[in-house]
């Protein structure tokens, strides 16, 4: 028995057999702490391999369009029309990257500060009142969000925002739209940062907390104020952080579903314009996944947008990894 | 030597209900060092984050009285707090580089304050040499503070604070996280920086107390127990407590 036990553990390196010290409760540490070990490794792995066999499974299931069409066909043409057998993803994908542009610009810049503020200026008593509504913000379902969005957002756009924009910037395509229903990228935009704003403030606030007090006491020290030494000091120590915090937002925003297709307008064309509907990938196979069926290559054609989308957020996630790394290297 | 440069006066700190410094009233000469000495827990680094103005970094501190710089009070209502760290530097006793190079931060006090831009490049070298540590450095400026030895990243720290041109040098245990050859190094340092400042020095270490200080003071549970020159306390000390404290026999 012992025998076998030796085998099993590596026997290599703990000659245990032949060392007659080595009692019953020995071994049965070393089991226990094997076996730990090698479940945990299992579950790690298996979490590990989810993402090639969900990647898997889609390229499988959408082989059929890609097996029928073009790459660069299903990339870079405009033709969205099932019925006719064309499908071109570059409105969907258009719609998410323009979408999730409008959200980080609005999110990034007043999260942050707010996380400065929080993990920097704020007294106690301001973090225990703030923090608790924070974390509430990131556990309220998207749908709510979605809903807050059609009541309040949509209206805002299209009675407030558009007039008043296209009034003193129309002249720019930018701003430039027919379409005046406020159902659009701002919109969705809008939401999205809304729902971004928790994460990216409770992730770059942990990560500025993280820093040594010895290294801002070391600034102020020199005579530096309050804003310089954060500024010098503690986002430089933090930067890897900050990005990671807004890379996490970043992968929220590219993925998020419910809350954006409530009130993006939901229309297959490429934006020009903030106040232009669009439709972003998880919208699309939200919306149409398990309808119309019957019509050839539909069902692979939505299995491959969603192939698409996961793509978009892997090479997103792998080159913000390696941005923190090159980062935390020059550190 | 003789010139009065801080003067602590009804000096009290609080954190919430623990009464943590209890009516200190002290005189620092200008020149020369300064040696605080005492058990731990008894109060000296909060008395050294008190004439610096760091103490207001922890939550909760509170502090009542006076400490005059030349004459005025740094607490006074409306003191520019960033002025008076300036003119009193802190040397903590671990030592933190800032995510920088080693130039970057000997250079980082200047810069803040918007001196010499020109001759940045000679401050940097200037302090570097009063730390004793440019020629170990001196082909390597550019590289991360991060990669120094903690001895050096001591040093380093020392030739930071020098290069904003304190008037007095708050130390606390600078010495506490070197081998003897490095803290050797920075006690030779001190000790030639205590002709043109006001050097304090916290230390566990009575011998080095011994070895540096031109004057002592002896601190007991948030007391102030007795000052005086070096020749004095160490020889013939007044109060019993301090007596057994340099016999060994308490703290
Ligand atoms: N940040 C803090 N929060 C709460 N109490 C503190 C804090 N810093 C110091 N104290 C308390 O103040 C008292 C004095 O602490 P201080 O650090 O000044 O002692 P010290 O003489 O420097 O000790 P040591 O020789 O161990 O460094 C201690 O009782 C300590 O518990
Ligand atoms: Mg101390």
């Amino acid at each position: 028995m012992r025998r076998i036990a030796a085998k099993l553990f590596n026997p290599k390196s703990d000659r245990a057999g032949s060392d007659p010290r080595r009692s019953r409760r020995w071994w049965k540490r070393v089991a226990l702490d094997k076996s730990a070990h090698y479940t945990m490794r299992l579950l790690t792995m298996a979490t590990v391999g989810l993402v090639p066999l969900i990647a898997g499974a889609l390229l499988w299931r959408a082989w059929p369009i890609l097996a029928t069409h073009r790459l660069t066909s299903l990339l870079f043409s405009q033709a969205w029309h099932p019925l006719r057998g064309e499908f071109g993803f570059l409105p969907f994908i258009m719609g998410t990257l323009w979408v999730t542009t409008v959200a980080m610009l609005l999110a990034v810049p007043p999260s942050l500060l707010t996380a400065i503020y929080l993990a920097e200026y704020a007294p106690v008593r301001v973090q225990r009142l703030a923090n608790p509504v924070i974390d509430l913000l990131a556990g309220i379902p998207s749908v709510v969000y979605g809903v807050w969005g059609v009541l309040v957002i949509v209206p805002l756009v299209g009675n407030q925002i558009l007039p008043f924009v296209s009034r003193h910037l129309g002249a720019l395509a930018l701003f430039r739209t027919d379409n005046p229903t406020g159902f659009g990228v701002l919109a969705g935009g809008a939401v999205l940062a809304v729902m971004i704003f928790p994460l990216i403030i409770a992730v770059a606030q942990d990560l500025i907390r993280a820093v040594p007090q010895g290294l801002r006491e070391a600034s102020l020290s020199l005579g530096a104020t309050r804003w310089q030494t954060v500024k010098h000091v503690v986002l430089r120590r933090a930067r890897a952080g900050v990005v990671a915090a807004v890379v996490l937002g970043c992968s929220r925003a590219l993925g998020e579903t419910m809350a954006v297709l409530m009130v993006v307008g939901n229309v297959p064309q490429i934006p020009r314009s903030i106040f232009d509907a669009a439709y972003p990938l998880p919208a699309l196979i939200a919306n149409n996944y398990g309808e119309m069926m019957s019509v050839p290559l539909y069902d692979a054609a939505l299995l491959g947008s969603a192939l698409v989308l996961l793509l978009v957020v892997l090479g997103f996630n792998v080159a913000s990894r390696l941005a923190v790394m090159r980062l935390v290297g020059t550190n | 030597m003789e010139a009065t440069q801080i003067r602590i006066q009804d000096l009290n700190v609080w954190y919430g209900s623990q009464h943590i410094l209890r009516n200190i009233n002290a005189a620092i000469p200008a020149r020369g060092i300064t040696a605080i000495i005492g058990p731990s827990g008894c109060g000296k680094t909060t008395l050294l984050r008190s004439i610096n103005r760091l103490l207001e970094e922890t939550e909760g501190m509170r502090v009542s009285g006076q400490v005059l710089l030349g004459g005025v009070d740094i607490y006074r209502p409306g003191a520019d707090v960033t002025a008076v760290r300036t003119r009193i530097g802190l040397l903590a006793p671990k030592p933190f580089p800032l995510p920088m190079s080693i130039y970057e931060n000997v250079a980082y006090g200047p810069r803040i304050h918007g001196w010499h831009s020109g001759h940045l490049y000679e401050i940097v070298q200037r302090n570097l040499e009063a730390a004793g540590l440019w020629d170990e450095v001196k082909d390597r400026l550019r590289t991360p503070a991060s990669r120094l030895s903690t001895g050096q990243q001591q040093r380093l720290c020392l030739a930071r604070a020098l290069a904003v041109e304190p008037q007095v040098l708050l130390c606390d245990e600078p010495t506490s996280a070197l081998d003897p050859i490095s803290a050797q190094g920075v006690e030779s340092q001190l000790q030639r920086l205590k002709q043109d400042h006001t050097v304090v020095v916290v230390t566990h270490i009575l011998r080095q107390a011994r070895r540096l200080a031109d004057n002592v003071m002896f601190m007991w549970l948030g007391e102030l127990v007795e000052e005086g020159t070096a020749v004095q306390l160490f020889t013939s000390p007044n109060d019993p407590r301090t007596k057994a404290y340099l016999a060994g026999s308490i703290g």
